[in-house]
């Protein structure tokens, strides 16, 4: 029983490593963690399935086509176009770039119409149907040993290339130095393209070997896929190829051990299988992070060396950051702006314009923490999903009010940023991402399952609130709400950034050694920035919720809080003005889209993806930019006059 | 601020080890106020590590180091800090983004408001008489809008001494504040070190310019393999053929 356990749960751990070495390899070579790996595994899959289930290929040849051209390719196009221009740039701007193409790749493969439908059984690798080996009651099928074989011979093969061949030394060089390396004639841009290819061999080869596995091609497996390699990656330090190896294989048989020795139905046991990889994740960032966070740069003999500034994440963006004079314009603006709509927009408009309002609630939760603070996370969606769900459990079971709930939302997502700061005091940059990643999978996949919490994917009613007499169950006057609950918190974070906090907060973004040396308490302004931003998202949650009236764990996914912060990357993080952009923009869009008759729906996820390139040259986000730009331009015009 | 009669700093008995290796071995030390105190030694000597002992960055495995009399050994860097002890960088740390001004205000608020977070909004008036008087002691009004990261080195240096010293010091640890400095910079440095102490507050340098060191420092301290091989007034140490064996060389002429 033990050993069919096991043995059960080796094909997928050889999954888990193939992909955890194809992060590994990235990351070491090129400085890059891609997060878009599963995007382009998905890609190749859905290559491989059009040309071997719809068109009728052999195998062989849509798998060629589906790991050379558009694993290869792409991975070439990504490096030649796009990454090799940011080899020096900062964890911020490699996150969203590689989280846009998150976002933007599966977005173009369906836009081609590979999205319509469901893809039902695809193409096996072996005969069709598998044959299971050695007769009925065997452990594994053709399929399952065809990847265990990729795993084999790939893992096998990079320890070669890597220990033996010219090109494994130089690799090695690289990761050690790219400008030391310089220094010696190795050509380090062709080394990174290099790891590239190597990279997307092993994204297309996935896909390819995991289409049969799934019985389904979509992308939001390979997503999930990636959140188990990135365990894996992580347990060998995204360095070491035979510790991620292992870490893949521990999460595949772990995961086949909880389902065949914990009960069976219960929803814990249920939620804990696919949970696996994020406690572990956690657990390991958690205990070895700082060991693991200091090692990339403290081992670059020529990192101390005249380090080239980063213009990009420069920006001079403070002075446009705004005056009290500039708050109090923009409240007069916002007033303006709702007058007006009151009055012109039609019911369905203004229920847009009140999520609009909502969602820049939420996303002025990335102001203070990422713009203001200068840290990174990745679980913004679930807390705010907490904020939701428990103003609407309130509401529902104790009658509490929903204005009560905004509150309660605020408390209980705050208390929980508390506890995504913990990691964030022991780790920091990439590290830190992905232990709020793997905090907000946590939340996702184990929080808001029961009924008294997210109730599953039926979700719960989230009421509209009433205020003693006054209800604002009709449209009109819950827009009223929504846009005066985005003022105060607006005018909140304004003060915040004058305030002695907001220093503090500059200070820690600009260099938490010298915020030390000053007399600042970093752990505690992190703390803080923490609980604050989630106690916004909690906030913004529980209006979303009242907005649509009804949400399930499926509105708050790791997912939305990738996304939300690649638009609000894009809008600008450093500003309220981007926060609420971001709010309209990722509403407006879709609907604009959507007016021409629905074809051009899933482009919305395409530009936003794309979009994510803005933030290379203008990190301040396209709102500053533009007002900028429109500034230089009048001033050009009164110069002219 | 002054008149006390305690000295700024002191260190007694520090003791640091890495696995086999002694990087320091019953160090002494002591900087009076106003004084500027040099801290020499051959690379490996220990000299950073003492600083970061001193500093709070590392913690040492034996001995006790007090500033203004408060032993400040268990204490956080930022505690270290509000207590008075400053420093800057050899590798030039700033608030990326943050103006001249910006560097000093936010010291200056640290230094009023400590771990109140729920400060006032806005700069207070006594926060801006003192950056402002750090800003033309140090010739930075001309910069005092410019981001800080984008002046010349020379100029970031002095930033961090005005962010130091806006942080209302007692004692100011000074990291090679020479290294990478023309010579126009190095003597604006040279001018500008002995004024800080006007108020009492002491410096001490860690400095490799050995004519930088005569000129500005009145006592040094040698330190070789962790221990302090030779300390007194600056003249003499550097005559000291044991100093002179160390460095394996004289001082330049």
């Amino acid at each position: 029983m033990l050993a069919h356990t096991i043995v059960a749960g080796i094909p997928f751990g050889c999954v888990y490593a193939l992909v955890g070495l194809g992060l590994v390899i990235t990351y070491r070579a090129a400085g890059v963690f891609n997060f878009a790996f599963g995007a382009q595994a998905y890609l190749s899959a859905a290559v491989f399935y059009s040309t071997v289930h719809t068109a009728r290929w052999p195998v062989w040849a849509g798998g060629l086509v589906a790991i050379v051209v558009s694993g290869v390719g792409v991975g070439l196009v990504l490096d030649r176009g796009l990454f090799r221009y940011l080899r020096s740039a900062s964890v911020m701007v490699k996150l969203v770039v590689s989280l846009g193409l998150l976002v933007a790749i599966p977005a173009v493969v369906q836009s081609t119409g590979f999205g319509s439908g469901t893809k039902l059984a695809p193409p096996d690798l072996g005969p069709t149907p598998a044959v299971l080996l050695g007769g009925p009651g065997a452990l594994l099928d053709t399929n399952q040993l065809a990847v265990i074989v990729a795993t084999v011979v790939i893992a096998g093969g990079l320890s070669g290339l890597f220990r033996w061949t010219n090109f494994g030394l130089r690799l090695r060089a690289v990761v050690e130095s790219p400008r030391l390396a310089q220094l010696a004639g190795v050509n380090a841009e062709a080394v990174g393209s290099g790891a590239w290819v190597v990279s997307s061999i092993i994204a297309g080869l996935a896909g390819v070997l995991l289409a049969p596995l799934y019985g389904e091609v979509q992308a939001m497996d390979f997503d999930t896929l990636v959140v188990a390699a990135i365990a894996a990656a992580v347990v060998g330090g995204l360095s070491s190829f035979s510790l991620t190896v292992a870490g893949g294989l521990l999460l595949g048989i772990g995961q086949d051990l909880i389902t065949a020795y914990l009960p069976l139905g219960s929803t814990f046991t249920q939620s804990l299988r696919p949970s696996l990889p994020f406690i572990l994740l956690v657990l390991v960032l958690v205990v070895a992070g700082p060991r693991l966070s200091q090692r990339r740069t403290g081992g670059d003999p020529m990192a101390g060396v005249d380090p080239p500034p980063d213009m990009a994440t420069r920006g001079g963006a403070e002075g446009s950051a705004g005056g009290w004079r500039q708050v109090g314009l923009g409240l007069l603006a916002g007033a303006a702006v709702v007058g007006v709509g009151l009055v012109v927009l039609p019911q369905y408009w203004l229920f847009l314009a009140s999520e609009c309002a909502a969602l820049a609630v939420v996303y002025c939760s990335f102001t203070v923490l990422t713009g203001m603070g200068g840290q990174l996370s990745l679980c913004q969606a679930e807390l705010a999903g907490v904020g939701a769900f428990a103003a609407g459990q309130l509401a529902i079971h104790d009658n509490l009010s929903v204005i009560a709930g905004l509150a309660v939302g605020f408390g209980l997502a705050l208390v929980l940023g508390l506890v995504v700061a913990i990691p964030a005091l022991r780790v920091s940059g990439l590290y830190l991402a992905l232990a709020t990643f793997a905090f907000g999978l946590l939340i996702d996949n184990i929080g808001f399952s029961p009924s008294w919490s997210g109730n599953g994917t039926s979700g719960i009613l989230v009421p509209r609130p009433l205020i003693g007499p006054v209800s604002f169950n009709a449209t009109r006057p819950f827009f009223v709400l929504t846009v005066v609950v985005l003022a105060i918190v607006a005018t909140g974070v304004a003060w915040l950034r004058h305030s002695t906090a907001g220093q503090y907060l500059g200070a820690v973004r600009g260099s938490e050694l010298a915020a030390a040396s000053v007399g600042i308490n970093v752990r505690r302004v992190k703390v803080v920035a923490f609980g604050l931003a989630a106690g916004i998202a909690g906030l913004g949650g529980a209006l979303y919720g009242s907005t649509l009236g009804a949400v399930s764990a499926s509105n708050f996914t790791f997912y939305q809080s990738l996304f939300w912060l690649v638009i609000v990357a894009i809008t600008g993080v450093r500003t309220v003005g981007g926060a609420v952009a971001a709010g309209v923009a990722v509403v407006v869009v879709p609907q604009l889209l959507s007016l021409e008759g629905g074809g051009l729906a899933s482009l919305g996820a395409v530009i936003f993806g794309f979009g994510a390139l803005t933030y290379i040259r203008h990190p301040e986000g396209l709102v500053v930019w533009l007002h900028r730009r429109s500034m230089d331009v009048l001033q050009r015009r009164r110069r002219a006059a | 601020m002054t008149g006390s009669g305690l000295p700024r700093l002191r260190a007694e008995e520090l003791a640091k080890r890495f696995g086999g290796v002694v990087a320091l071995d019953g160090v002494e030390l002591c900087v009076e106020p106003g004084e500027v105190v040099g801290l020499l030694g051959p690379n490996g000597a220990g000299k950073t590590t003492l600083f970061n002992c001193l500093l709070g960055v590392e913690r040492p495995d034996r001995g006790t180091v007090w500033v203004d009399g408060v032993d400040v050994t268990r204490l956080a860097v930022f505690e270290r800090a509000r207590l008075g002890m400053a420093r800057t960088f050899q590798r030039v740390e700033l608030f990326a983004e943050l103006t001249v001004r910006q560097h000093l205000a936010v010291a200056a608020r640290a230094r009023s408001r400590g771990g109140r977070m729920l400060g006032p909004s806005g700069p207070l008036a006594d926060e801006v008489d003192l950056v402002e008087s750090i800003l033309s002691r140090l010739g930075l009004e001309g910069d005092a809008d410019v981001p800080a990261a984008s002046l010349s080195l020379g100029r970031t240096r002095l930033v961090e001494l005005g962010r130091a010293l806006a942080t209302g010091p007692s004692v100011i640890l000074a990291d090679e504040p020479s290294s990478g400095l023309d010579d126009q910079e190095r003597s604006t440095l040279a001018r500008t070190l002995p004024s800080v102490t006007e108020q009492g507050i002491a410096v001490l340098l860690i400095e490799h310019d050995l004519d930088l060191v005569l000129e500005v420092t009145t006592r040094v301290y040698v330190l070789e393999a962790g221990r302090v091989i030779a300390s007194g007034s600056t003249e003499e140490v550097l005559e000291d053929p044991v100093v002179t064996r160390a460095y394996g060389r004289a001082r330049s002429k």
